[in-house]
């Protein structure tokens, strides 16, 4: 018998990261780092410093042509058309029913040239998804075969970019896109993350990948290698969604945080009415954020209760859960049914058949939300 | 499991090992238990530690403790049979020494062996390194 294994796919900077001494992890097809030298020294340093992150798992899809800002304005929840020039907008792109295809990051490079930025584990079903409402004047081009994307996070980022001699930089708000040269190459730089601090992301063209990553790396104080752990760890912080855990295809996102990039009132668009109905009825469940002095950390997929008593079927379940290095103490998620809960209420999750009690708060833990 | 360079991996020679990456170190009737290096790699960042109860039995490969890592928790099985006379109280204020030194400050708790014959079950050394490396490919 023959086992049928899909070999992972690896980033122009995979090399970099096994020299650094990687602990590598399977992620959305990928062969990501997990961390380097650990999850907390990284994600402090993201904190208080500088991190650097390959995400070049993540897949950049340009749309381009006349058609482009209709059909995005038709697959997107948020309203596309004010979108600004150099600008990046978050979106769910939404199902008929109301559930999440993927949610996105959608860069306006000009009036009718956009990049989107899909999740690793979604990208061919956003490639398809794309393909099915396109119009005869657009062209999609998956750009993950010719670019990575790094990214550079903590309050520190700007110590290190100041050294790259890049001019325009200084005055790029949030969500503001810049061109650079680097090494003759073109690579865009946007004020973007997923980490609650402030930072920039590069969409880079493999060639000049690894030199990109070197010169970040080593300017000034340096940023430090960081992987997808405290990316995680870094984002349920900063009270962030990702997809798998608080979206899927079969959860409307009206009882989420996030609702706010639904924007019901710009026209018709994919998924609207069903987004609509729901709004009007209340949600069926609310996704509220809790923090735990317990020592055992709620986890994923396990099940919430009013009280102590652990039996029945629950009012919900945790979408993330995780350590939080900045507060030491346990944070995450839930969905829970209905209209939610109000800050300070108790909760208690079943966490291998113990009480584990937390207290609903309100999302994001650490910091402001940038 | 994967992603680790198991050829730097510590497995020390003079420890037994089971297949769930605890080791024991014998000396005389008392076993002392901890995960091994390949294990505190898998887990990261270790945050908390469960401790056993003292004086409590156990059979062996009963769940008797818990590792929490920012990332994911591991359950820890006794590797051998007995109760248990100690617990590294240290590890409450100071769980990340089972990343840095894992076979020493590292231990979880230490146990008074009732079943010594159950050593025999165990990997040694070469058997844990090969049990690894298969995890690994």
């Amino acid at each position: 018998m023959t086992a049928v294994v899909n070999a992972l796919r690896r980033t122009p900077l995979f090399e970099v990261h096994r020299d650094l001494g990687a602990k590598f992890t399977p992620f959305g097809g990928w062969e990501m780092p997990v961390y380097y030298s650990g999850i907390i020294p990284e994600h402090m340093a993201v904190r208080n410093a500088c991190g650097i992150f390959d995400v070049s798992h993540m897949c950049p899809i340009s749309v381009e042509g006349p058609d482009a800002l209709k059909v995005l304005q038709y697959i997107c929840s948020n309203n596309v058309e004010k979108l600004g020039l150099r600008r990046v907008q978050y979106n769910l792109l939404c199902n008929e029913r109301g559930g999440v295809v993927d949610d996105i990051l959608l860069y306006r490079l000009g009036e009718s040239k956009f990049i989107v930025v899909a999740n690793a584990s979604n990208a061919e079903k956003v490639k398809e998804w794309m393909e099915r409402y396109r119009a005869p004047q657009m062209e999609i081009t998956d750009l993950q075969p010719t670019h990575g994307i790094v990214s550079l996070q903590g309050p520190r980022c700007m110590d290190i970019l100041r050294h790259m001699n890049w001019e325009g930089l200084q005055g790029l708000r949030k969500n503001d896109i810049h061109t650079v040269d680097f090494k003759g190459r073109e690579m865009l730089v946007s004020r973007t993350g997923y980490t609650g601090s402030d930072g920039y992301e590069f969409l880079v063209p493999n060639e000049v990948a690894i030199d990109l990553w070197a010169a970040l790396s080593k300017s000034g104080d340096g940023a430090i290698p960081s992987g997808l752990g405290a990316r995680d760890s870094l984002r349920t912080e900063a009270g962030l969604p990702l997809y798998g855990h608080e979206y899927s295809d079969d959860l409307s996102p009206i009882g989420t945080p996030f609702s706010w990039a639904i924007k019901l009132d710009k026209g018709n668009f994919v998924g609207r009415d069903a987004l609509r109905k729901e709004k009007e009825v209340g949600p069926k469940y609310t996704l509220v954020g809790f923090t735990s002095d317990s020592r055992s950390i709620p986890r994923a997929g396990q099940k919430v209760f009013r009280g102590e008593d652990l039996s029945g079927v629950g009012m919900g379940w945790v979408s993330s859960g995780t350590f939080s290095p900045v507060l030491s103490q346990a944070i995450g998620f839930a969905f829970l049914e209905g209209g939610g809960c109000p800050q300070e209420t108790p909760i208690f999750i079943d966490v291998r058949g113990r009480a584990v009690r937390a207290i609903i708060s309100t999302p994001p833990f650490v910091g402001k939300r940038l | 499991m994967n992603g680790q360079d198991t050829n730097r991996m510590v497995v020390p020679k003079d420890l037994k090992y089971t297949k769930e990456h605890e080791w024991v170190r014998v000396e005389g009737a008392v076993g002392t238990v901890g995960i091994t290096d390949y294990a505190q790699g898998e887990l990261g960042d270790v945050v908390f530690v469960e401790l056993p109860q003292k004086n409590k039995s156990v059979s062996q490969m009963d769940e008797c403790a818990t590792v929490e890592s920012v990332k994911t928790v591991s359950s820890i099985f006794s590797p051998v049979s007995g109760s248990i006379m100690d617990v590294n109280t240290e590890l409450s204020n100071n769980p990340e020494n089972i990343n840095k030194d894992p076979y020493h400050k590292g231990w979880i708790f230490k146990i008074r062996l009732t079943h010594p014959e159950e050593l025999g079950s165990l990997l040694d050394a070469n058997g844990y390194e090969s049990h690894i490396a298969a995890q690994a490919h």
